[in-house]
């Protein structure tokens, strides 16, 4: 299923959480969907899912708009960190039904990761702790086999562990049957690995849609003396530099032909960081492989 | 049945099964306890009653208002249609309120087949000689019969099942400023009724000649409320 992104804006009262926000997503990978708190992100997941109207553009799902549209919807799954049930229902009855809501439904999957979690399928949502109700959301999302899953902060309350195990789950699942599955969250550096493209989103504008090999091969630090440094960045993409005493580090978006006949130190920067450099104010953004 | 209305009615089923069995636990122990007080006063003047319809008006006109908040937000979430949810809500309050109309008179004839007694009324006016015990509202057209006391009782209670899930949706999408502005709309418009007299003149008109019909023209009524709140569902959106 593809995705297009056209023109998309979201304004509640005075403020624009999307502003004419435009792409496509094409092939089932595993998306990154980044950016700080407030940046549009949710109420994208939201349209996207059919929750939300927008109040102009259109997000279109294969040609069809997702918005009361079942034949659409019963292929796409969100699963938010938060009141995804109704908390007086008890779990058995919650997969039961999604388990009739989604064509795909998993039930094997389902009762895997159930005994997985150890969820208790006779307590009611409301009994659940924090992380037991992230792990039914985890289940929901996974077994729906959903052609479009979309995990939005999925794991609060999650344990380490249990986040491993849901990490190797989806990647297992989606190996076995490629879906386009949407991640956003903050615990940027537990799930960059997963990602095969990344998306961007800064004061509901799309700064940034690369693939996130291209991005770890070409987002770069160099640090050394502030001459050295100064006379390397010459002509570059610089996101950011700091400086201490004389010594000057600088983060770099391109290519690194060059760096190995300075002295620079060279490390990567993990694309935690470069969400956070990109997404500071001030940045200049329009050399963004966008 | 196509797998989305399935999943649909299986969450309402799910959702309304335990407000439904309490509300009747409660209702039925409590007639129950009537019924054992009303042999402690056996050969004083004083008669215990109970009324199982008025309860269930309000059971149904609160459980509309809730219906809006229990259901539609979680099905939206799980992928259901407006269209789904109008039809699945709908089938469900007019399938309740026969269940409630059913359930209460049906348990009412039982207790006064088991106790071999004829319950005396919820009130009784005496006028002079004469003396008058109401103990339905289907004592008004006096034909009461368990078929009128379901048909009477399913009526009043899908007439507000439905009313009060359109001021429940209102207030859902339009918040307490919508929600209030509505019942204060409605309240002008009740004193402005009663000042012109049209309101009076209406209630008279109904009641003068009170017949049985009036109760399908309620259930018709509530059916033409329930439509109208398709318009507000129909663009629903959720947080």
């Amino acid at each position: 299923m593809n995705i297009r992104v056209d023109k998309l804006s979201k304004h509640y009262r005075q403020k624009k959480v999307l502003n004419e926000v435009s792409f496509q997503i094409d092939e089932p990978k595993i998306y990154g969907l980044l950016g700080r708190n407030g940046a549009g992100k949710t109420t994208f997941m939201e349209i996207l899912a059919g929750h939300q109207l927008p109040t102009s553009g259109e997000v279109y799902v294969n040609s069809e708009i997702p918005f009361d549209n079942r034949s659409i919807l019963e292929h796409i799954c969100l699963i938010k960190e938060g009141n995804n049930f109704n908390r007086e229902l008890k779990v058995k009855h919650v997969l039961k039904t999604y388990s009739l809501f989604y064509p795909n439904w998993d039930e094997a999957l389902a009762n895997t990761l159930v005994q997985e979690y150890k969820l208790p399928i006779q307590a009611k949502v409301k009994a659940l702790s924090k992380g037991m109700e992230s792990a039914l959301g985890v289940i929901v999302g996974l077994a729906s086999n959903a052609f479009i899953t979309i995990f939005d902060e999925p794991y609060i309350g999650l344990d380490a562990a249990a986040r491993k195990k849901f990490y190797d789950m989806l990647l297992e699942q989606y190996e076995e049957r490629p879906r386009t599955i949407i991640f956003s969250t903050h615990l940027i550096d537990e799930v960059s690995l997963l990602f095969e493209e990344v998306l961007i989103l800064q004061n509901g504008e799309l700064i940034l849609q690369e693939k996130a090999e291209m991005l770890r091969e070409n987002a770069y630090s160099v640090t050394g003396t502030k001459e050295e440094v100064e006379a390397f960045i010459q002509n570059k993409h610089v996101m950011k530099t700091k400086q201490l005493a004389n010594m000057m580090t600088a983060y770099i978006f391109g290519s690194q032909v060059g760096v190995e006949q300075t002295d620079l130190n060279v490390e990567g920067v993990p694309i935690q960081d470069l969400m956070i450099y990109l997404t500071e104010e001030g940045v200049e953004k329009e050399w963004m492989p966008n | 049945m196509d797998a989305q209305l399935k999943g649909s009615f299986y969450y309402v089923l799910t959702n309304t099964k335990r407000p439904f069995t309490i509300f009747w636990i409660i209702l039925g122990g409590f007639m129950f306890l009537s019924y054992g007080m009303s042999y402690l006063f056996v050969g004083s003047e004083t008669v215990v009653s109970y009324d199982l319809s008025f309860p269930i008006y309000i059971f149904g006109a609160v459980l509309g208002f809730n219906f809006v908040k229990n259901c539609i937000p979680y099905l939206i979430r799980i992928g259901s249609s407006r269209t789904n949810i109008f039809l699945v809500t709908g089938l469900s309050l007019i399938v309740l309120s026969i269940l409630n109309g059913l359930v209460a008179n049906t348990l009412y004839g039982l207790m006064n087949k088991i106790s071999g007694e004829v319950f005396q009324g919820i009130f009784t006016i005496q006028t002079g000689n004469e003396s008058y015990s109401f103990t339905h509202i289907s004592d008004l057209i006096m034909e009461n019969t368990w078929f009128n006391r379901v048909v009477i009782d399913t009526s009043i209670g899908f007439f507000l099942l439905a009313s009060f899930f359109l001021l429940g949706l209102i207030f859902y999408r339009y918040g307490y400023i919508g929600g209030f502005g509505t019942l204060g709309l409605l309240l002008t418009l009740m004193v402005f009724g009663i000042a012109k007299e049209w309101l009076i003149d209406f209630l008279k008109y109904i009641f003068t000649d009170f017949h049985f019909t009036f109760f399908y023209q309620l259930f018709l009524t509530g059916i033409v409320i329930y439509l109208i709140s398709y318009l507000l569902m129909r663009r629903l959106t959720i947080d």
